[in-house]
């Protein structure tokens, strides 16, 4: 990230805007590609020497230099030193210490003689070795390459990231995502530690997330600015997005307005959706029974509440055009089915089903929790390998059942 | 009357069981509307189970995960009469409440007798790494848990070990308070004036500690937040100044004033320089009141190629004011004249301080130096074996270095604290003992009007300037 010196934007009235480059500006892929090319030959070199180079270049006045070098210096590892240095160091250091107790020098040039005379080097030769694993001599180990696009969009991801760092709360609208995008966004909301008050737009198939930490309520400082920060590369792999977040800038509370069409590359590995064969294999299995309801792969995601968010695997739709959806637990994800029972005894309704896998159900934790589950014993099932259609469709009418009742 | 349920998630207490009127009688509690739950900030903890008492509700407690601890001392320490009146008033206070000593007057001691008082899980926080060392190692010796020697667990500088006594950098509390945040029923903040930076506050907004104490030599702040350290912590329930404590508790001391010339062709740079950093100033509208003028200052700088130049001539004027070669010179005079004492040499930044630590071959302390070297050199000091060490400001706050005498602040930030803060390092008493703080300031340049301006303080009672 960016530090905020490097940072740039404009405010106006109450609204602040982050200066940000064209990815496609001929001059400033020039400029990256020509420091990429430095920083490639870099491994091995001192940093003083890349900086030396650095600063030998045509670019020395650039007003995007240090920005796109500090991004650069955060994609390098450096060599640990290996402590001859330092062993050195001790030696200089007792030898200077005895030689100012025993004798009086009345100049700091007396006392360099006597030094030179004592260690038999010359005094500049010490000098430069005595403190020689210092950061700024330590040598670069590894640079990992990217190309000169992605580096101008990792400027323009840094330049916003570093005013979510000094947020308070972020509003994120998403639009048009699919379900496994949707479950990655939440499963890394979760990573990050960031709460969110979830509101699904029915009308407009769009999930507006307010995103805070849990003191948030309490507190009205950045304290996870950070989070926000290391979440936004998220928002930017959605499809489609709306940001709103509340900036403390200078004294001031500034709001920062953005959306996807700022066409930023997220640096984040993207998710990619899975859908397993055997899942499909169920589908077209129960839904060759032709019976009151049709499968389909699961296309919803449910907020229970107590930030728990559901990703149904299978939707089913009857005849009169209601839904429900089924939930599959293996032993992969089983931790979070104490959780999910817990909370679906407490939340309003939902139209969802559960399926447990044998050897997840039979396990000394998870049983007691199953036998002590009333939700559980009407709308939930355990299973062999895979759901079987008929397991399936008796658990249907159970729900449909205490639904209705 | 209800049946309440509380837990510790992230810095906070949820509580289950409550309806409306309920919650509103209790305090800080408040409806989440993002988990549909009552929530309460860790702080609250006290107050949430007295009031719980008080109404004759239930309360199952499934926040608190701190112990009750059998502590005892494995060595006799017998309190100094200002160490018992601190913790008497501090006791008084429900052991919640801020103690200011200075240095050298023994807050660590203070400390160690609450913590036994207490007897609770305890969590040290710290500003620095070697503060954390030397934390441990007095907590080691005086502590015992159950009759055994008490482990004292680290968090930062790379260790990850809680303990029931554990010691923390402000940095590593702040990561780990949302998960550890109830595992500590006492929580110490030395150096309790960084408390009120926003992100620090955070460490005692979600701890549930009851129990809590702040050390500072000084809790006045530049920016006069110190009401925020009495909001998190408890009142200021003792204080006493330097000059209330010299001859029974800490060294008599000295303060000169060395002013030194700069050569003809640093002045020159100097005004050149600094012509066109206060140009850009004048220019630019910008009047240094408070530190958001300074950032103002940042942030135009960054904007043009003026401003560019003008960051750059400012911090070559600082850089020539500091390092001017006449300081070095005097500075050489000064390890003349007190050849044998134990020395210390502040610099405001690094690169003065290595290039003190080249020029004259002695060990630099920065928050560069390694762990192991870090140690090396303090102990070395400290057994008279390293007579002058150079350091930039990982030494203004709370180590231990008594066997200082002599102090050499060749540049500083110009705040009083850090003043106070660098005087307190050589003042710790021993028979015979007097201690001198010399400030070399180079002539003609802003460092004159800083140290003007500090000389308004009561610690500098008695300086005067050497010619």
């Amino acid at each position: 990230m960016l530090t905020k010196d490097l940072l740039r934007y404009r405010s106006r009235k109450d609204r602040i805007y982050p200066t940000l480059i064209k990815v496609d500006d001929p001059e400033l892929l020039a400029l990256a590609a020509g420091l990429i090319q430095t920083f490639k030959s870099a491994p091995g070199s001192r940093l003083t020497e890349l900086d030396d180079e650095i600063e030998s270049g045509p670019w020395l006045n650039h007003v995007l230099l240090p920005a796109f070098k500090k991004l650069l210096l955060d994609r390098c590892d450096e060599i640990e030193e290996d402590g001859v240095i330092a062993d050195r160091r001790t030696d200089l250091l007792q030898a200077a210490e005895k030689l100012r107790r025993d004798g009086d020098y009345p100049t700091l040039a007396d006392f360099h003689s006597a030094m030179r005379s004592h260690i038999g080097e010359d005094v500049a030769s010490m000098q430069e070795r005595l403190y020689a694993d210092l950061a700024e001599f330590r040598k670069i180990k590894t640079f990992e390459e990217l190309t000169p696009e992605a580096l101008l969009h990792r400027y323009n991801c840094a330049q916003i990231q570093g005013l979510l760092l000094v947020a308070q709360e972020v509003e994120v609208r998403i639009v048009d995502a699919n379900l496994a995008e949707k479950r990655n966004f939440f499963r890394c909301l979760k990573f990050q530690r960031l709460l969110s008050s979830t509101v699904i737009d029915e009308s407009a198939k769009d999930t507006v997330c307010k995103l805070s930490g849990p003191l948030k309520i309490f507190q009205n400082s950045q304290s996870y600015g950070m989070r926000l920060a290391q979440f936004f590369p998220y928002i930017l792999q959605m499809p489609k997005w709306q940001l709103s977040a509340e900036i403390k800038i200078g004294g001031k509370v500034l709001t920062l307005e953005l959306d996807h069409r700022v066409g930023i590359h997220s640096h984040y590995k993207k998710f990619t959706p899975f859908v397993p064969p055997e899942l499909t294999a169920f589908i077209s299995s129960f839904n060759e029974r032709q019976g009151p309801f049709s499968a389909t792969i699961g296309e919803e995601f449910l907020a229970l509440g107590q930030q728990s968010y559901c990703f149904p695997d299978v939707t089913f739709t009857g005849a009169d055009g209601g839904k429900v959806h089924l939930e599959i637990f293996h032993r992969w994800h089983a931790g979070q089915l104490a959780n999910r029972l817990k909370v679906l005894a407490t939340t309003s309704k939902q139209r969802l089903v559960i399926g447990v896998a044998q050897d997840v159900a039979s396990g000394k934790d998870t049983a007691p929790v199953l036998e002590g589950s009333a939700w559980f014993s009407v709308h939930g099932f355990i299973f062999k390998n895979l759901p079987t259609p008929k397991s399936v469709q008796q658990v249907l009418i159970r729900h449909a059942a205490a639904s209705a009742g | 009357m209800a049946n309440i349920t509380l837990e510790f998630d992230s810095g906070t207490l949820v509580l289950d069981g409550l309806s409306d009127p309920a919650a509103g009688q209790l305090p800080s509690v408040t409806w989440d509307q993002r988990t549909q739950q009552w929530r309460a900030p860790g702080r609250a903890y006290r107050h949430i189970v007295t009031r719980c008492k008080e109404l004759g509700h239930v309360l199952v407690d499934h926040a608190r995960a701190y112990e009750t601890l059998n502590l005892t001392l494995a060595e006799p320490i017998i309190p100094r009469e200002h160490q018992t009146h601190a913790l008497r008033e501090w006791s008084s206070a429900g052991k919640a409440g801020c103690v200011a000593l200075p240095t050298g007057a023994g807050k660590t001691i203070m400390a160690v007798l609450a913590i036994v008082m207490t007897g609770r899980s305890t969590l040290v926080v710290v500003p620095t790494i070697d503060l954390m060392q030397q934390w441990e190692q007095v907590l080691s010796k005086f502590l015992k848990d159950a009759g055994q020697p008490c482990k004292i667990g680290l968090l930062g500088g790379g260790a990850h070990d809680p303990q029931p006594i554990t010691v923390a950098t402000y940095d590593s509390a702040l990561i780990h308070i949302e998960r550890l945040g109830n595992k500590f029923g006492l929580l110490i903040f030395d150096e309790c004036h960084h408390l009120p930076a926003p992100q620090y506050q955070t460490i005692a907004i979600g701890s549930l500690a009851p129990f809590r104490l702040g050390l500072s030599a000084t809790m006045e702040r530049v920016d006069g937040r110190e009401s925020v350290i009495f909001d998190l912590v408890g009142p200021l329930v003792y204080e006493a100044q330097i000059h209330q404590m010299v001859a029974n508790v800490l060294a008599p001391y000295d303060v000169y004033s060395i002013q030194v010339p700069m050569s003809d062709e640093e002045k020159n740079a100097y005004q050149k320089a600094r012509s066109v950093y206060t140009d850009f100033l004048r220019r630019s509208g910008i009047r240094f009141n408070n530190g958001a003028d300074w950032m103002q200052f940042v942030r135009m700088a960054a904007r043009s190629a003026d401003g560019r130049e003008a960051m750059r001539a400012y911090r070559e004027q600082k850089h020539l004011a500091q390092a001017a070669s006449g300081k070095l010179h005097a500075t050489w005079d000064i390890l003349r004249r007190h050849r044998g004492e134990q020395m210390l040499i502040f610099t405001d930044d690094n690169a003065l301080a290595y290039r003190i630590g080249r020029e004259y071959f002695v060990p630099v302390l920065t928050h560069q130096t390694k762990v192991k070297e870090r140690k090396a050199f303090l102990d070395g000091f400290r057994r008279g074996e390293i007579s002058v060490l150079a350091t930039s400001r990982v030494l203004n706050e709370g180590v231990d270095v008594p066997e200082a005498s002599i102090g050499i602040v060749l540049s500083g930030s110009g705040t009083v604290r850090e003043h106070v803060q660098r005087l307190g390092r050589i003042l710790r008493a021993r028979p015979g003992k007097r201690a001198v703080l010399y400030e070399v300031i180079s002539q003609g340049t802003s460092e004159y009007f800083v140290n003007q301006r500090r000389r308004q303080h009561d610690a500098y009672q008695g300086s005067s300037t050497l010619p």
